[in-house]
């Protein structure tokens, strides 16, 4: 390097530095409004009983009316004049009911399999790996007619039926979380501290497991509503009258080139419920889901 | 030292990145030369800037990056120049060597090939003759049975003879300067010592110019000519590498110096410390970065700009409010002294 | 057997917080049985430092582990004050260990991400079951004495500290259970130069004050020669030198001793090392070199080494050295003065 000669003036005092770009905008305003509707789909599932509409099961207009400007009216009237929008509410309670429930029901159990198999290794994650990638292996809508077609179809069948299809996926999940901590050093500290295996597990791994599975469950409880209509579809649903959004379509397909309202209401609910809970799903993934650095 | 344009004239350069919690201050207005065939040091902790100067240099910054002031590389200016351009320079002109090897190579392609594609591309030579110009860079870099390697994939190879082949990538252009930025760090102490050797060699050889980034003072001491100290995004001190290392003059460097274990230093249970941590990036101190650690602390090194580099003997610069002795005497005496205050 | 000897142990046991004899941990891979350790046996002595040197694969750190029975053993007994803790079952295993902690070399790693640092400095206490009073009084007490104010640091998790901090509260965990021993594994290597030499004091006043025996395992010659009162040299699973820090760094005996040191830069060194490199590489654990290990790359290998495994022995007063060749050095006398 060359010596800056005697009696030169230093350089100039710190310049101002360089010009940066704006903070990445970030796409919370459809994030919102996701919430937004999602808020206002389980808050209509539980209000249904108490909102001022007419019962889903009472005929309130005329058969297949067309849309009008009445409470009851507003979405128009089914095949048998009963309200869509008094349905469509009531029909929310059942397609989240069985969505939430069997997503937190494998949301559970899978975890804990997952713990399971994760921290203990050996024969333990052999059997439950073999399971999982067994009932993983079994195309889902078979193996649901399958299901469907042995037990008695109700909320009941379709919760189990869709929850032991959901497990797997958590399990495997819940397993791949459970080997990333476990063998961070912490663990190995308690244990020298002595603890024994139910804090261990319970304690140390599962607290950091849970929050990266449970970034998923938005995703699965969206599967979950999807799969709902499409087994109410096929008639293996949940029995009428109770309303569910699957049914609803199933009722109206005869009618869809004349009356295409019957399928359009139902179906775009279902496809905004589902298009909400991927987009917030995304994010909590992004938030949470990410697992040890 | 001659009026012949300095390899590599970095002026005032500042690298920011944006964050949400405001702009990080990674290089901060820093001004660094190196001549042909020249070995500089850049010495600092991490979140110092080094290895974010190398990367402006390199043109490898992370998206929400910003620079000013200038990088100039045989004339042309690394900041502004097209892409194209500046491709056109790395390898043949500037090349570079990754502290992590392992992750720096392909996994997935031959070692052969990742040595011959940038002399294909770049000097325009047949695919046979670059295989033959990697046969004998391989055994440049102490490679044995190199023609058996060049089929090799990466994972194959330990840990050093990765670093060699980065080292022998780097080289198949034959640049004019090489920057290494932590060649070492992962590797083991003899390993280390190989490639640190295998650097010395190429470099004086084939008169390249090299920039050698390191946290560890002791590994740039005996292989530079000048070594340059940075601390939180601003160069400290700034000379001949034995003028910098045996009489500091910037506190920061001697502080460091001094809590630096070395086997050149009589032994010493208790160590000398610096006390607290870095600054935060985002809001570093007004004045001198130092300051708030330093035991030399006055009011006027809370002023803003009082961290400009003086000039000094023989090209010895330093950025200290109030540096420490005389030129000449040997500040290492001081660091024997051991420190009694509790951290 | 290689590396073996017992030269360097103490006839008495009664003198060692630690007796380690014949140690050996293996792995089972697809590539076959690594070995990871084989045949170690040292002693720690009641309130020394006790370094652990060598490169990596060398077996420093799970001979740390495996001390503690934080790894599985494939042979030898670890006695802790007369009570062999490779046998013991669970429930005797369980108090024992509290005796032992441990110190690792990724601090941010070793904490819990999901507690506070209170919560973490009193884990040993929580998971003995004391009262919520005593934890607390516990958790101000460990955290002032890290040098961390316990209303600043308490509520903050490991994410919100700098790598220096969350090493104090690493070791402030250790210190809450009143340890006896502690394997410090790497405890520096992750931090900055500057936040180095803080955390070594803080051990070195620790010890002191509260009468701690340390094993200190490092790749670090420095820091080794400036902390430590004996060090062990290990390569490829085998020791290779034990001594007094100052015998073994003035006069190494073994030459893998004497090559790791001439790969530490120098300042003062013509060419920044003073001595020769050593050629090659370390030999894969999965089929260690016969008789010595260190043989393929030794200067002084001869037919001998590729036989018979060298036995550890006396090559000076305190200095060890498992070597065929190693004599004991004429100028043993003049150990060099230390500050």
């Amino acid at each position: 390097m060359s010596i800056v000669e005697p009696g030169v003036a230093p350089p100039s005092l710190p310049s101002a530095g360089p010009k940066l770009p704006a903070p990445r905008a970030r796409r919370s305003w459809l994030v919102a409004l996701c919430t937004g509707w999602l808020a206002l789909v389980v808050l209509a599932a539980l209000l249904a009983p108490v909102l001022p509409l007419a019962e889903y099961g009472v005929i309130a207009g005329p058969p297949r009316g067309k849309p009008e400007l009445s409470l009851d009216g507003l979405l128009g009237y089914d095949v048998l004049g009963r309200s869509m929008l008094s349905r469509l509410v009531s029909g929310a309670q059942a397609s989240l009911l069985v969505g939430v429930v069997s997503a937190l029901i494998a949301f559970v159990v899978g975890s804990f399999l997952g713990l399971l198999a994760g921290f203990l290794r050996g024969a333990v994650d052999t059997v439950i790996s073999f399971v999982t990638d067994t009932l993983l292996a079994f195309p889902p809508l078979v193996m649901l007619l399958a299901l469907a077609s042995v037990l008695r179809p109700s909320a009941e069948t379709l919760i189990v039926s869709l929850s032991l299809l959901m497990t797997p996926t958590f399990a495997r999940l819940a397993r791949a979380n459970t080997l990333r901590w476990a063998s961070r050093e912490f663990v190995m500290a308690a244990t020298n501290m002595g603890a024994g295996l139910p804090r261990l597990m319970g304690r140390e791994v599962l607290p950091n497991v849970l929050p990266s599975v449970a970034a998923y469950l938005p995703v699965v409880i969206a599967a979950l509503i999807v799969a709902e209509g499409s087994l109410s579809f096929l008639g293996l649903g949940i029995p009428s009258p109770t309303p569910s959004w699957g049914g609803m379509i199933s009722d109206g397909q005869d009618l869809i080139s004349r009356f295409p309202n019957l399928v359009f209401v139902p179906a775009v609910t279902i496809l905004l419920t589902v298009l909400a809970l991927n987009i917030v799903g995304d994010r909590l993934r992004i938030r949470f889901g990410e697992g040890p650095r | 030292m001659t009026g012949a344009p300095p390899l590599l004239q970095i002026e005032d350069l500042h690298t920011w990145i944006a964050t949400d919690a405001g702009p990080v201050r990674a290089v901060d207005g820093v001004s660094l030369e190196v001549a042909a065939g020249e070995a500089v040091g850049l010495v600092g902790e991490s979140g110092s800037g080094k290895s974010m100067l190398a990367r402006t240099v390199m043109g490898l910054l992370p998206d929400r990056a910003s620079t000013s002031g200038s990088v100039l590389f045989a004339g042309v200016d690394m900041l502004t120049v097209s892409e194209k351009a500046r491709q056109a320079l790395l390898g043949p002109k500037v090349a570079m060597v990754f502290q992590d090897a392992g992750r720096a190579l392909n996994p997935v392609v031959r070692i052969g090939r990742q040595i011959t594609e940038g002399m294909v591309r770049h000097l325009g030579i047949s695919r046979s003759e670059a295989q033959e110009r990697a046969v004998g860079l391989l055994t440049e870099v102490g490679v044995p049975d190199p023609r058996r390697r060049l089929s090799n994939y990466p994972f194959q190879l330990s840990g050093g003879m990765r670093q060699r082949i980065m080292i022998a990538i780097a080289l198949a252009c034959e640049p004019d300067l090489l920057i290494a930025d932590e060649p070492t760090t992962a590797l083991d102490v003899t390993v280390q010592r190989q490639i640190l050797d295998l650097l010395d060699r190429v470099r004086t050889s084939r008169g390249m110019g090299l920039v050698l980034i390191s946290h560890d003072l002791g590994l740039v001491a005996g292989r530079t000519d000048r070594v340059a100290v940075m601390y939180s995004g601003r160069m400290v001190e700034e000379g001949p590498t034995d003028a910098v290392f045996d009489t500091p003059r910037h506190r920061y460097t001697e502080a460091l110096l001094a809590s630096t274990p070395s086997l050149d230093t009589p032994r010493a249970r208790r160590m000398r410390v610096i006390e607290g941590s870095l600054p935060d990036p985002r809001r570093p101190p007004p004045g001198c970065r130092f300051a708030p650690r330093c035991t030399a602390r006055t009011e006027a090194c809370d002023e803003s700009g009082v961290d400009v580099l003086r000039d000094g003997v023989l090209g010895h610069r330093h950025a200290c409010v109030h540096p420490t002795g005389t030129p000449g005497a040997t500040a290492l005496t001081k660091a024997v002294a051991a420190d009694e205050t509790r951290i | 057997m290689a590396g073996t000897g017992e030269a360097h142990l103490l006839v008495d046991a009664e003198g060692t917080v630690l007796s380690v004899r014949h140690l050996q941990v293996e792995y089972r891979t697809p590539g076959g049985v690594v070995h990871a350790v084989s045949d170690v046996s040292f002693d720690v002595r009641p309130g020394e430092t006790l370094g652990l040197v060598g490169e990596s694969g060398c077996g420093k750190s799970t001979t740390g582990k495996a001390v503690l029975r934080l790894e599985k053993l494939a042979g030898g007994q670890v006695v802790y004050r007369g009570q062999d803790l490779a046998s013991a079952k669970r429930g005797t295993l369980r108090p024992l260990r509290r005796k032992l902690q441990m110190i690792f070399q990724d601090p941010v790693s070793s904490l819990n991400p999901r507690r506070s640092v209170r919560e973490l400095v009193v884990e040993g206490l929580t998971i003995a079951g004391r009262p919520a009073a005593e934890r607390r009084e516990a958790a101000d007490r460990v955290l002032a004495d890290v040098g961390l104010d316990p209303e600043r640091f308490g509520p903050l998790r490991p994410r919100q500290l700098s790598g220096g901090q969350a090493q104090r509260v690493a070791i402030a965990r250790a210190l809450a259970i009143r340890p006896d021993l502690i394997v410090c594994d790497e405890p520096v290597s992750a931090l900055d130069v500057s936040v180095q030499a803080q955390i070594v004091n803080l051990l070195h006043d620790l010890k002191d004050e509260h009468a701690l025996t340390l094993v200190f395992i490092s790749h670090d010659l420095s820091v080794v020669r400036s902390v430590c009162d004996r060090v062990m040299v290990m390569y490829l699973g085998r020791i290779c030198e034990v001594g007094d820090v100052d015998s073994v760094f003035a006069a190494p005996a073994h030459p893998y001793t004497r090559a790791l040191l001439d790969s530490v830069p120098r300042r003062r060194a013509a060419g920044g090392f003073p001595g020769p490199a050593l050629e090659g590489d370390i030999p894969s654990p999965l089929d260690p070199p016969s008789g010595c290990r260190f043989r393929t790359r030794c200067p002084l290998a001869t037919e001998r080494c590729a036989v018979e495994v060298p036995e550890v022995r006396a090559v000076g007063d305190g200095h060890f050295a498992a070597c065929h060749h190693a004599d004991a050095p004429a100028d043993l006398g003049r150990v060099p003065v230390s500050v």
